[in-house]
């Protein structure tokens, strides 16, 4: 019986405590609570060239030398001449009013058969360019002889026109007016002047006259000739333009021509100095015209870009000669240089952080032994503005806006901290300042707290070569409270100021192509979701 | 008792939720305890019922167990300073864990049992279905879920090695023979025929996160060996013929043997499940070779030149990420055990008995050390305590009841009392119960013991 009694006792003991047991891991106090993981993740990593910095930002392009030092090419290219500017070819028109007179043609009661007059004649060729001109070879154009007479039989104009040559074949044309008792007759013909080619030196002053000679032959109806007729004809070249013209042009003075070279290294720069060493500015002259010409610069000049100011080039050769081409098709290249050594302050008028360079070209013809203009001669300038990135910069300063939204949820993020890893390669430093504002500009976050030295200056050796690169860590961290804040972020406005490698004390930096910029941005999240 | 259920549900979910490992360990109470029970062949082939007949249909033997070595409820919930609030406590369970943790859940079920005395041999037959079923998970996967890659990880790798799921299910059919060897020898051996129904099996699991302490850049290193059978996939459904048809087959052997010392002092050994299965049917194995793969963040200059970048950056991480399929058979070990025990009768009412338990598993070593007392209460009715240190654990303290007579045999045991008493401060739970049929006088009641 005891036995039993310890049996059920035990089973009682045991069932009691698996109960109570259970009661006790209250599992309903469970209390609310975050789950705070802290999360790290990279974001974009990129390393950039002087190329990708520089090429992509503009169309500028760059050079590298043979030890890979880089410069900054800007260039713009334009006709400065057009052979319009030169020469044109207004319409011609020369008319003849013959009397029975001029044709020795005698009054008679009854004329029947059919006799034959001559007359020549030469016209000159309206030139307003000035200059002797001594062939044509047309382009397009297009001759309209037109004749009138008022004599009372039929006649027939023999045209013949020595110095215009259609294939090496003299042109001619006959117009034929058969009188039936109506007088005054009229009647035209017409030439197409296209790859005609016209001799202008054959007429006694030796260029610039036309020459044309005219058969009548008069075929007598029976009617009188009272000695009062006329007998008329007109000439009309019309639409002239020419594939070449050969002649003694002369001295043409030409419009004179501005062109402007923008300088975007410097667009987003609001102020700094800028010291490069040896720029060079090329001016590159293609001349296709038979006639040499000289170049005059009114002006070569840069403007500032914070205050607008222009400076202006000086001590450089004020007339350039271009040469001429030798034969039409070809051209003839004339370079002018002008460097810190054939001028008295290149270096200077670039370093106010310039943004256009200008000039203004003024030149003429001097063309005083035959010369030839075919219908595409021009002369092109290809202006060059070389800027060796070698040099020293100080106080220089960068602003860029860029549209951004920051969709950070305040609910589940309880801080947000990005990271930018920097290793600088490039011999410039930089202080940063970056804000974020709202649509209007109106401040939400100063991420920087002010300006924040962001990176320095790789150094660079007594050559001006990079020895190492410089390394930073950067973080930027935006806390919960904020979170509301930045979501109404539309724009982050960077400034970014600095200066080259010990460029306040005009230490020399050379850039070269193998120099990076690595930069890798990380994020790390404190995230805080409830349970 | 619905609140009951649903603790202990919530119990064995959360364990479920964090994850497990290796097979799970096996109610060794049963051991030391009821060593004259007809299902105690199962642990030593050596023994037997001292019944001439034995026999159960779907009641012989159940037996149920999980355990989680990583931590125990009492160390994620703890309660708050201010009031009795319970909180989640992730460190406080992190600190607890090894470098590798195992969540485990482990079921036998005897379908039909039967066995007959001859003399001095014993035969025996059953079918037993085995289940069991493991997650092992690293700390550090733990301690990456709850406390993320930003702290103390940052510029240390995330070692997530080992993480796998291991899963065995098959249905055994035992042919059991023991024979007494002169008046202290008794050995026994039992032949199973292996009938396969799934398997899930992690060969090999490497698993690495390194965040970069200063980028952040992300490297990520792995490797995986994992091989699968009969898990249906969204094509195909669960095959229940696989617990019957043997198209994954396979054999086992169990050993026992039983040395009578003195009148008090026995001593036993036993090697459990010596075999394979050839898994054939449904095999879906996937493997991937030793990779490592840096990610560093979007490349703004390729991002900038390349519109095709990010389907580039996509492609480029499936080809990295993607895991190369076969469906060739493959043959996995039974989880082997070793017994060792022995047990001293003090008097008639009371002995004691010591067992050493060694798991073999993905070769893997564990030990389990049990120290047991048994009282004859009646002769019907016996009752056992006993102490296991086992799975980074100390506090297991089990108990068990067995009742013969009328026929009948049932038994109940567990090796952690606590885990009824106290749920949340256990890391092993296991409970074994049976139900069988005799036919025949017990040897011991007919003399008297």
């Amino acid at each position: 019986m005891k036995k039993t009694n310890f049996y059920w006792i035990s089973v009682f003991t045991l069932l009691a405590l698996v109960i109570t047991g259970c009661k006790k891991a209250g599992f309903d106090k469970i209390a609310t609570q975050a789950w705070s993981p802290n999360l790290a993740v990279p974001l974009a990593v990129g390393e950039f060239s002087v190329y990708d910095i520089l090429v992509n930002k503009d169309s500028s392009i760059l050079t590298v030398g043979p030890d890979g030092a880089i410069a900054i090419v800007y260039s713009d290219s334009a006709d400065i001449v057009k052979a319009s500017d030169i020469i044109a070819l207004p319409d011609q028109n020369f008319d003849y009013n013959g009397s029975m007179a001029a044709y020795g043609i005698p009054p008679v009661l009854t004329f029947t058969g059919t006799q034959t007059y001559t007359i020549n004649q030469t016209f000159p060729l309206n030139n307003p360019s000035g200059g002797s001109l001594f062939t044509i070879d047309f382009r397009t154009g297009n001759l309209s002889i037109d004749v009138e007479t008022n004599l009372m039989h039929s006649v027939k104009y023999d045209f013949t026109f020595p110095d215009l040559k259609e294939n090496g074949v003299v042109v001619t044309r006959s117009i034929n007016l058969n009188y039936t008792g109506s007088v005054p007759q009229q009647g035209n013909s017409a030439v197409n002047l296209q790859n005609a080619i016209l001799d202008l030196t054959n007429g006694p002053g030796g260029s610039n006259e036309v020459r044309v000679e005219l058969a009548i032959i008069i075929m007598g109806s029976g009617s009188p000739i009272t000695g009062t007729e006329y007998v008329d004809f007109s000439l009309a070249m019309q639409n002239l333009d020419f594939d070449l013209i050969t002649g003694n042009l002369g001295s043409i003075a030409l419009p004179s021509f501005k062109d402007t070279i923008g300088l975007k290294l410097f667009n987003n720069t609001s102020q700094g100095t800028f010291t490069l060493s040896d720029p060079k500015l090329e001016f590159r002259f293609r001349n296709s015209f038979g006639i040499p010409v000289d170049i005059s610069f009114n002006s070569i000049k840069t403007k500032e870009i914070s205050s607008g100011n222009e400076f202006n080039l000086t001590g450089f050769p004020p007339v350039f000669s271009l040469a001429d081409a030798a034969s039409p098709g070809q051209s003839a290249v004339s370079t002018l240089t002008i460097t810190d050594q054939n001028s008295a302050n290149l270096q200077t008028i670039l370093s106010p952080t310039p943004k256009v360079l200008i000039y203004d070209i003024g030149c003429s013809t001097t063309g005083l032994n035959t010369n030839f203009i075919t219908h595409d001669s021009k002369i092109n300038l290809l202006g060059t503005l070389t800027l060796p990135l070698e040099g020293y910069a100080t106080g220089f300063m960068l602003r860029d806006t860029i549209e951004a939204s920051i969709d950070l949820d305040n609910e589940f993020v309880e801080s947000a901290m990005l990271r930018l890893n920097i290793e600088n390669g490039f011999p410039v430093e930089a202080s940063v300042r970056v804000v974020l504002v709202d649509q209007n500009y109106v401040l939400l976050k100063d991420l920087t707290n002010g300006f924040k030295n962001l990176i320095n200056a790789a150094p660079v050796n007594s050559s001006g070569r990079v020895t190492q690169s410089a390394t930073a860590i950067n973080d930027f961290t935006i806390t919960n409270a904020e979170l509301p804040i930045v979501k109404n972020t539309k724009y982050i406005l960077f400034e970014v100021g600095g200066q080259t490698f010990q460029g306040n004390l005009g230490t020399v930096v050379k850039f070269y192509d193998d120099y990076k910029l690595k930069l890798r941005l990380g994020m790390q999240v404190q995230a805080k979701v409830k349970l | 008792m619905k609140k009951l259920s649903t603790q202990l549900l919530f119990v064995i979910g959360l364990l479920l939720i964090t994850q497990t490992n290796a097979i799970a360990q096996r109610n060794f109470g049963f051991y030391s305890n009821f060593q004259n029970l007809p299902q105690s062949h199962y642990y030593n082939p050596s023994w037997n019922a001292k019944n001439k007949i034995y026999f159960s249909i779907g009641t012989g033997m159940h037996s149920f167990g999980a355990s989680n070595s990583g931590f125990a409820l009492n160390d994620i919930l703890v309660s708050r300073a201010q009031d009795d609030s319970l909180v989640i406590d992730p460190a406080g369970a992190i600190s607890k864990m090894a470098k590798l943790n195992y969540l485990g859940f482990s079921a036998q079920n005897e379908l039909l049992g039967f066995g007959i005395k001859l003399k001095k041999s014993y035969v025996s037959f059953s079918i037993v279905n085995r289940f069991d079923m493991s997650f092992a998970y690293p700390k550090d996967f733990i301690q990456l879920i709850f406390e993320g890659n930003g702290g103390e990880f940052l510029g240390k790798r995330v070692n997530m090695d080992g993480l796998g799921v291991n899963m065995n299910s098959y249905i055994e059919y035992g042919f059991g023979y023991n024979r007494e060897i002169g008046s202290k020898w008794k050995v026994g051996a039992r032949y199973k025929l292996l009938s396969g129904i799934a398997n899930v099996k992690t060969k090999k699991s490497v698993l690495g996160l390194t965040t970069d302490e200063t980028t952040f850049d992300l490297t990520i290193d792995g490797a995986l060996d994992l091989r699968t059978a009969g898990i249906p996939d969204s094509n195909s459904t669960f095959d229940q013929n696989g617990a019957f048809n043997f198209k994954n087959r396979g054999m086992a052997f169990d050993f026992g043997v039983t040395f009578q010392a003195t009148e008090k002092l026995k001593l036993s050994g036993s090697l459990l499940d010596l075999g394979s299965i050839k898994w054939t049917q449904n095999v879906q194995n996937f493997s991937k070779e030793d990779f490592s793969y840096t990610f560093r963040g979007v490349d703004i200059n390729q991002a900038i030149n390349d519109t095709n970048y990010f389907e580039t950056l996509q492609d480029t991480l499936k080809e990295i990420f993607f895991v190369d399929g076969n469906n060739a058979s493959y043959r996995t070990a039974l989880p082997m055990r070793v017994i060792v025990g022995g047990t001293y009768d003090i008097n008639k009412l009371f002995g004691v008995g010591a067992t050493w338990f060694s798991d073999f598993t993905n070769r893997k070593y564990r030990p389990t050390v049990m120290l047991s007392g048994t009282m004859h209460l009646k002769n019907w009715l016996f009752v056992n305590v006993n102490y296991t240190v086992s799975s980074r654990s100390a506090k297991n303290i089990g108990i068990g009841f067995a009742l013969k007579g009328a026929g009948m045999s049932y038994f109940v045991t567990t090796d952690n009392l606590l885990g009824f008493i106290s749920p949340a401060g256990a890391k092993n739970f296991h409970v074994s119960t049976g139900l069988g049929f005799c036919i025949g006088r017990d040897k011991d009641k007919k003399a008297g013991k």
